[in-house]
């Protein structure tokens, strides 16, 4: 589903990912950890188009974000980590902007959005202006618009920051869901215990560079994965 | 001894605090002008020399518009014994100019910063935060008082009559007029988010407050030339007018004129106004600027009432939606349309005097409206901001299956419709007033159409040269960003070299014949420019962060 194959980034001399290389199959919650500025944003920038990077390739469902990035981006829905969505719009204009342009059927973007709003417990404020929403519930009305059109792959980035526990609850189902379905996710987070509930295949990255990944009993062993993840970055450090 | 020590401590760190406050304010304007390139901290030669070049052309002109009306009114003032007119009058130019360049962004400026929430939560007392954001609008009001105040003086010392006292009074008077500006700039903005915080029909309450001082604006324009006229021959009962009804005003002109102790009540007067204007606004300046945000009524709308849209026309839509929800951005963006809708009005009105002016200097009349509608285009700089307007959340758009064809497509397209619609109607319209005739009004509405399609060009190739992405207040993006600056400079010397032209060749060329000229070299500008934007523009845009 997602092949990251020695993923270089630098910005001007410094290096934010360095060589990297993932591959998220279908089916699979692949959970992505490291220290703040270890290259976890910049790597899932990229996956998603936004951001254009110096060296290796990224493919999804083998097709290249640097020469298909449409056909990419049409398989694909991103949560970044602050959801700065349109504040002039409401939620559900958003809603529907976001369907018009996945061209997402009428009826089913109706269905799609009653069933979301009502599982997050937004369709009351839908009318509203975004700029009037608290942090969770653009961050719920974020989640909304990525699943609207059904996507392949899910890309999160700290996709569980802002949720009130019911609603963290109802995304790790959906993404449950979506993986049963032949979809994939690929997420990052400091939660460690969430990561190591939820992921069937972990990716640590220290400075930009993959330090260990693998399937969660792999990376983790006999141990717990906050142990292991502490471990993993203090060897670095000593190397 | 311990006493003065406490307080010069005190003092000391109240000066530390606001001068990190300041320093935050000044380089937020900074940035927009000298964006920093991400991660190399560096600013660029070649934008930093544009940038001069801009501001001393823009200033120069400003500067001998206010020379030539000083000169205009110095002389019959003095002649008359009037020089304490002279002061008063430009005073009171300086103020209405520092005025409008505050007045719409002021309310913007100081309750809907976004960092108004973090600055709060920080040990701050709100009044620092307050003062900092008065003080930004104070410099941009001392920067426009200055462009009327220092040639005034200039024209002063030239007129042989001044004395030492004099010419530093009304120097002084930049620093005091923008006191008087921004309180009432300031007194505004207060009213408008006291009405905001009580009222959900806050998009209804700014249009109806922009409209107002719109209003108000057009009707001192269109009497600007006679209010010039009857100046400079009726001073005598204007100065009694102006003693009766802005006497802070005929204190300053008296003041500087003839005796200075006049000035220190102005300087007191206007000192006064800011204080109290300030005092009104710190008391109320945590509960307004943390007002909640958006429409505070619950509004149910039902999925049943969804439609889907094309792909273009879902684009559209967002500019539109992006354009409209914001009187920042349609006030400065789009203010040209509302003017090209409203002159048909006036020019019915004056249709009689407009064709004697005409008859009299012996001239075609529709070249004159040609560039006179192409003029008021060159002030709809919709494009120009459109990429600055996402701001953080461009990163949308950039994740959506959407080629950047499509999202600069759409942006140039609401900048064509939007100003095309408001040169179609006013070139029609002034077509029928001034009955020119079939064939005129298709020249007039290809030139406006073309020089539409060119400004919407240029005002968004600018706008991807020069983003401003990372702003906290809307204004930077919409007023202070360098591609709108560049846009309006460069639209405008479009617009008037073709009057230069015609009138070096005009008695060689038809005016029919000028006018295809022009529209056809505006299309050819235009083309270029457009495949630039789907060349190069594109390729800028998918790297913009």
């Amino acid at each position: 589903m997602l092949r990251i194959t020695d993923l270089t980034k630098k910005y001007g001399d410094k290096t934010a990912v360095d060589n990297l290389s993932l591959q998220i199959n279908p089916g699979e919650i692949y959970g992505f950890i490291g220290h703040n500025g270890a290259g976890k944003t910049t790597t899932i920038k990229a996956c998603c188009g936004i951001l254009d990077f110096d060296r290796g390739e990224i493919l999804i469902d083998g097709k290249s974000i640097k020469t298909s990035p449409l056909e990419c981006k049409s398989k694909i829905a991103y949560l970044p980590d602050n959801p700065d969505l349109y504040d002039f719009m409401s939620g559900m204009k958003y809603l529907n902007f976001i369907s018009d342009i996945f061209s997402v059927g009428v009826k089913e973007r109706k269905e799609l959005i009653d069933k979301y709003s009502v599982m997050f417990g937004i369709s009351n404020e839908l009318g509203q202006l975004i700029s009037s929403y608290s942090h969770g519930m653009k961050q719920k009305l974020a989640i909304i618009s990525a699943l609207i059109h059904s996507p392949r792959l899910l890309i999160m980035d700290e996709p569980f920051v802002g949720l009130d526990p019911k609603a963290a609850h109802q995304l790790k189902e959906i993404m449950r869901e979506i993986c049963d379905n032949g979809g994939a996710i690929f997420f990052s987070t400091h939660v460690l215990d969430v990561a190591e509930r939820l992921c069937d295949k972990v990716a640590i990255i220290k400075s930009g560079r993959l330090i260990k990944s693998g399937t969660m009993e792999e990376v983790r062993g006999d141990d717990s994965l906050e142990d292991v993840f502490l471990e993993l970055v203090e060897d670095n450090e000593n190397i | 001894m311990t006493l003065l020590k406490t307080f010069s401590l005190n003092l000391l760190k109240i000066m530390k605090i606001f001068n990190t406050l300041l320093k935050k304010q000044f380089s937020e304007m900074l940035s927009v002008f000298f964006p920093v390139k991400k991660n190399t901290q560096k600013r660029s030669t070649a934008q930093l020399a544009i940038y001069t070049v801009l501001m001393v052309y823009v200033v120069a002109v400003f500067i001998g518009l206010f020379f030539i009306y000083a000169n205009f009114l110095c002389e019959p003032f003095c002649s008359a014994g009037l020089a304490w007119l002279y002061f008063s009058i430009m005073g009171l130019t300086a103020l209405a100019i520092s005025l409008i360049g505050t007045v719409f962004i002021t309310y913007i400026m100081i309750y809907k910063a976004g960092d108004n929430d973090q600055l709060l939560s920080m040990p701050l007392p709100a009044g620092y935060i307050l003062l900092s954001r008065i003080i930004s609008v104070y410099f941009m009001a001392f920067f426009m008082t200055a462009m009327v105040m220092l040639p005034a003086a200039v024209v002063w010392i030239i007129s042989g009559r001044f004395t030492i006292l004099s010419v530093l009074l009304s120097v002084v008077s930049i620093f005091i007029i923008p006191l008087l500006s921004v309180a009432l700039s300031c007194l505004l903005a207060w009213v408008i988010a006291l009405l905001m915080s009580k009222t959900t029909h806050k998009t209804l309450i700014t249009v109806i407050f922009s409209m107002l001082f719109l209003g108000v604006y057009f009707i001192g324009y269109s009497k600007i030339y006679e209010a010039m006229s009857f100046i400079a021959t009726n001073g005598e009962s204007i100065g009694k007018q102006l003693k009766l009804f802005a006497y802070p005003f005929y204190c300053m002109g008296y003041g500087t004129a003839e005796k200075a102790q006049y000035y220190l009540i102005f300087a007191a007067l206007c000192i006064l106004a800011f204080s109290l204007v300030y005092l009104i606004l710190s008391k109320t300046f945590l509960s307004l600027s943390t007002a909640k945000k958006g429409e505070n009524k619950r509004l149910a709308v039902k999925t049943e009432n969804l439609k889907s849209s094309g792909l273009q026309i879902a684009l559209f839509k967002k500019e539109a939606r992006r354009f409209f929800s914001s009187s920042a951005y349609v006030l400065n963006g789009g203010m040209g349309c509302i003017i090209l809708l409203v002159l048909p009005v006036f020019a019915a009105i004056y249709k009689s005097k407009i064709n004697e002016m005409t008859a009299q200097i012996n001239i075609t009349l529709t070249p004159i409206l040609g560039a006179f509608v192409c003029f008021i285009l060159s002030t709809v700089i919709i494009s120009a901001s459109s990429v600055s307007i996402e701001g953080k959340s461009i990163w949308i758009i950039k994740s959506l299956p959407l080629s950047a064809k499509d999202v600069l497509t759409a942006k140039l397209m609401f900048h064509i419709v939007a100003a095309g619609i408001s040169a179609l109607v006013s070139c029609v319209a002034f077509g029928v007033i001034f009955q020119i005739g079939a064939v005129d009004i298709a020249l007039l509405l290809l030139l406006g159409f073309s020089y539409v399609v060119l400004t919407a060009a240029f005002g968004l190739a600018m706008n991807l040269h020069f983003p401003a992405l990372d702003w906290k207040s809307e204004v930077v993006a919409v007023k202070q960003g360098a591609s709108v600056m560049i846009s309006i400079l460069t639209s405008m010397i479009i617009a008037i070299v073709p009057v230069i032209v015609y009138t070096f060749i005009g008695n060689l060329l038809s005016y029919v014949w000028f006018l295809l000229l022009v529209t056809a070299v505006f299309a050819v500008i235009s083309a270029a420019l457009i495949g630039y934007i789907f060349s190069n523009g594109i390729r800028i845009f998918e790297n913009l962060n």
